[in-house]
């Protein structure tokens, strides 16, 4: 099997060292960038590197990974996007997600632990903590001009249940089997949750530039 | 239907006549006995036991002692005899002559009463002066509507005929002249003269005087209160009656005949045009240019008169006077009889009889039986001021209760003001000090975070890369623990503890795993109930603190964690693991921190330890969120 290509933008030196011993280590990941800034990054990228999944810290030292995110969204890349992130900072992470990031890794995970999350990633897994779930339902509560959005975009009923049961720390088999549905059926509402938080951080977005007086009037 | 609806109205009105009836009672006995005094002092002069003159001689002269009566001079006279009747036209000076009957006196003072004489006379009696009204020089001494008494001494009406002699002097537009005499016994004669004195004087100056008083008392009013220009109709009422009732008692007046006689005239037509105004202002109609043009009218009309003083103009502004009053009269008749207000209905009755008086008086002059009557219209002004002063004083009393109630609402709006301010206060304050709290935890929590967690992390990644001793990387592992639960507690955005006990739950369990121990969890919905950050230290504090003492002295493979809510607001967890039981020496360091920190959140510890395992279970208090 062809091993799975990763890019590293961590501009913590050993922190992206511990990440390159982890990919080299792993049977099925191979390195292709590990780079310290976004102006490395997005100069990596223009050699034509192709790589299958991305690991992106928030805080670099000549922006922010969100940026390199969007970068990455825009030019149409399917490829799994995951935030490199520390304890405190969840509510970049949920930022991160609202961008297009499939998923996130905790620094001071256990090298073991790390791993496991890529190949859920690129398994097309999408994971969740409980204070990510608990920071997505504040943000889908509290998102402005609620009845401005289609009833698609809000989240359904099922889907809240699947989040306060995430929140109080329950497994994603855990969840399955409290709400008596199949682990596949949390996953596939864990990804409609992801997506609609986009979906709904865009219209967020238009909402504020409207405040803002940014761009036209919708009508 | 219509009967019945019928039947509702006539019980409203009859019942508001009763009311007002009732109010209406002390005036109306009041003149009620009034008019019993007039009509027995009437009764009186027609009774039979007095010697009633009325057969004279009369001849024009400006003699002051009895002069000679002519036969073809002499006219023959009836009284009471009117000039404007006899000989209309003629002011000045004349006698008459009066034959009485021989009389024997019986040793008895006597008494000769002249009800009425227009204006001044001297009365002598078998050539004897029995006395004079005043001084027959210009301006004549006025006696408009006194009436006269005169003693007979004991002996002075002989057993013959006598001959009185009565001089009288007038005016040719004040009707003058002279009516029916009664001679008598003083004793009983005199009362009648009283009772009639009493009303057509006594009345009339108490009535002037407390005029007087009640127009300053209003002026004074209007003074205090300017937006109120109805005590200013009220003083003008007061003093243009108090003008025409002095007319009846003043002897001597102050200024020529004729400007005193207009100026009476003229005093009548504003004490109308005042009532009206008053009235305007009363219902609160008054329109400015209404009241304007009917100022002008009177002042252009007072200026006429005074300087025409021509009788017929008098009579016309007499006309439009009685106009003025009985328009008034009829506007507060309607708004009565619209409002049903009873003191509405009071000024109407009141307003009435003094037009009813006034009316009475007009009428006898101009049927020339004014010798025969009594002049009435001072009795109307003193009506007025009781009706006026009633409102005066309801309208007072009302406007006191109303201010009471008004005060006693706005004392009490202004305490409910007062509290919810109080509150707003203690909520701004309470907010403040979460507001500063917050702060402080989000930079205390921004600093351990951005600072000792930046170095830890690269720690724990130089330690993980070097693969150093095992040892020095599990500690940084606990410190980097303990550091991250420090900085979860602290977030201030997020006040509930299920989401911080669900994440500890997730980062426990790979260390749990690593040590070989399975984790059962369980927590129920506690999505409702909010704590503090101390709280929520306490509690990961307390649970990390039994997972450690698990680890480090179980020796356990399974552990389970529960969360359970209790009734009446308590919430219990129970840490159970299958190892082999504490015994006290090696985790008494710990159990006591956990038993201080339960007691600090007001909860109660339980420990249950056997060689199949220990059961540590301890219940906390927490509140909802609606009453937190």
């Amino acid at each position: 099997m062809k091993k799975k290509l990763v890019f590293i933008l961590e501009d913590e030196v050993n922190t992206r060292k511990l990440l390159c011993k982890v990919v080299e280590n792993h049977p099925a990941l191979e390195l292709c960038a590990a780079v310290g800034s976004l102006s490395d990054a997005r100069e990596a990228l223009g050699k034509g590197v192709n790589p299958d999944v991305f690991l992106v810290d928030l805080g670099l030292p000549d922006g922010s990974g969100i940026t390199f995110i969007r970068e990455i969204r825009r030019s149409d890349s399917e490829v799994p996007v995951m935030v490199l992130s520390v304890f405190g900072d969840e509510r970049h992470v949920v930022d991160a997600i609202a961008c297009g990031a499939g998923g996130y890794i905790h620094k001071d995970e256990a090298l073991d632990e790390v791993g496991r999350h890529i190949d859920e990633v690129l398994a097309g897994e999408s994971p969740i903590t409980p204070s990510i779930a608990k920071h997505i339902l504040k943000r889908m509560q509290n998102a402005p001009e609620q009845r401005d959005k289609k009833q698609s975009d809000l989240l359904s009923q099922r889907e809240l249940d699947v989040l306060n049961v995430l929140v109080r720390g329950f497994t994603r088999q855990e969840v399955a089997s409290h709400l008596s549905i199949s682990q596949h059926t949390v996953t596939s509402h864990i990804k409609s949750i992801y997506w609609k938080l986009k979906v709904n951080s865009c219209a967020e977005a238009i909402f504020e530039a409207n405040q803002l007086g940014l761009i036209g009037e919708r009508n | 239907m219509p009967k019945l609806y019928l039947r509702l109205i006539n019980w409203g009105l009859l019942g508001s006549v009763i009311n007002t009836l009732k109010i209406l009672l002390v005036p109306l006995l009041l003149c009620f006995v009034l008019f019993q005094g007039i009509v027995s002092v009437y009764q009186g002069l027609d009774a039979p036991n007095f010697l009633h003159v009325n057969d004279s001689q009369f001849i024009i002269s400006d003699s002051l002692t009895p002069p000679t009566f002519e036969a073809d001079k002499a006219e023959h006279r009836i009284l009471p005899d009117n000039w404007l009747r006899s000989m209309s036209g003629f002011g000045g000076s004349g006698w008459y002559r009066m034959q009485i009957p021989a009389q024997n006196q019986g040793g008895h003072v006597w008494g000769l009463f002249i009800p009425r004489a227009n204006m001044n006379v001297a009365v002598f009696l078998n050539g004897h002066e029995l006395g004079h009204s005043g001084h027959f020089s210009e301006p004549v001494s006025r006696n408009w509507a006194r009436p006269l008494y005169y003693t007979i001494p004991a002996g002075l009406l002989s057993g013959k005929i006598n001959i009185l002699h009565i001089h009288l002097k007038s005016y040719d537009d004040e009707a003058g002249g002279l009516s029916e005499l009664l001679i008598g016994e003083h004793d009983k004669l005199w009362p009648l003269y009283q009772m009639r004195n009493f009303i057509q004087i006594d009345i009339a100056k108490i009535t002037f005087f407390m005029n007087i008083f009640a127009g300053f008392l209003a002026l004074f009013l209007w003074h205090l209160r300017r937006q109120d220009t109805v005590y200013v109709w009220f003083s003008v009422i007061c003093f243009s009656s108090s003008l025409f009732i002095l007319n009846n008692f003043l002897l001597e007046i102050p200024v020529s005949r004729n400007i005193w006689h207009f100026s009476v005239y003229i005093a009548i037509g504003w004490f109308a045009c005042s009532l009206l105004l008053f009235t305007l202002h009363f219902l609160q109609k008054n329109n400015r240019r209404r009241e304007h043009f009917l100022l002008i009218y009177m002042l252009i009309s007072s200026i006429v008169i005074l300087l025409w003083q021509n009788i017929f103009v008098a009579l016309a502004w007499h006309i439009g006077s009685l106009v003025m009053a009985s328009y008034a009269c009829l506007l507060l008749f309607r708004s009565w009889f619209q409002s049903q207000e009873s003191t509405e209905l009071v000024l109407a009755v009141a307003m009435l009889s003094t037009l009813a008086l006034g009316f009475h008086d007009w009428y006898t002059r101009l049927t020339l039986q004014q010798f025969s009557s009594p002049v009435l219209m001072h009795l109307g002004p003193p009506v007025m001021l009781m009706a006026i002063a009633w409102i005066l004083m309801v309208r007072f009393v009302r406007t006191l209760q109303e201010n009471e109630r008004f005060n006693v609402e706005l004392e009490h709006r202004v305490a409910t003001v007062k509290q919810a301010l109080n509150e707003e206060h203690q909520r701004v304050q309470v907010l403040l000090e979460q507001e500063a709290k917050s702060d402080e935890r989000q930079r205390i929590m921004k600093d351990l975070h951005d600072g000792l967690g930046g170095y830890l992390m690269s720690a724990h990644s130089i330690a993980r890369i070097q693969a150093l001793d095992g040892g020095i990387q599990q500690s940084l592992n606990d410190a980097l623990f303990w550091l991250r639960t420090s900085i979860d507690t602290l977030d201030s955005e997020d006040d509930h503890l299920e989401s911080l006990l669900g994440t500890f739950r997730y980062r426990i369990e790979p260390q749990l795993k690593s040590c070989g121990i399975h984790l059962f969890w369980h927590m129920d919905d506690i999505s409702g109930y909010k704590v503090s950050s101390d709280y929520k230290l306490h509690v990961i504090r307390i649970v990390q603190e039994a997972i450690t003492n698990v680890i480090k002295h179980a020796n356990a493979s399974e552990l389970s964690i529960h969360i359970q809510l209790q009734e009446e607001d308590g919430m219990m967890f129970s840490i159970k693991d299958n190892g082999c039981g504490v015994s006290g020496d090696k985790v008494g360091h710990g159990l006591n921190n956990m038993r201080e920190r339960i007691k600090d959140l007001g909860g109660t510890m339980n420990i249950l330890s056997s060689l199949s395992g220990t059961c540590l279970s301890f219940v906390i208090p927490v509140l909802t969120e609606q009453s937190h």
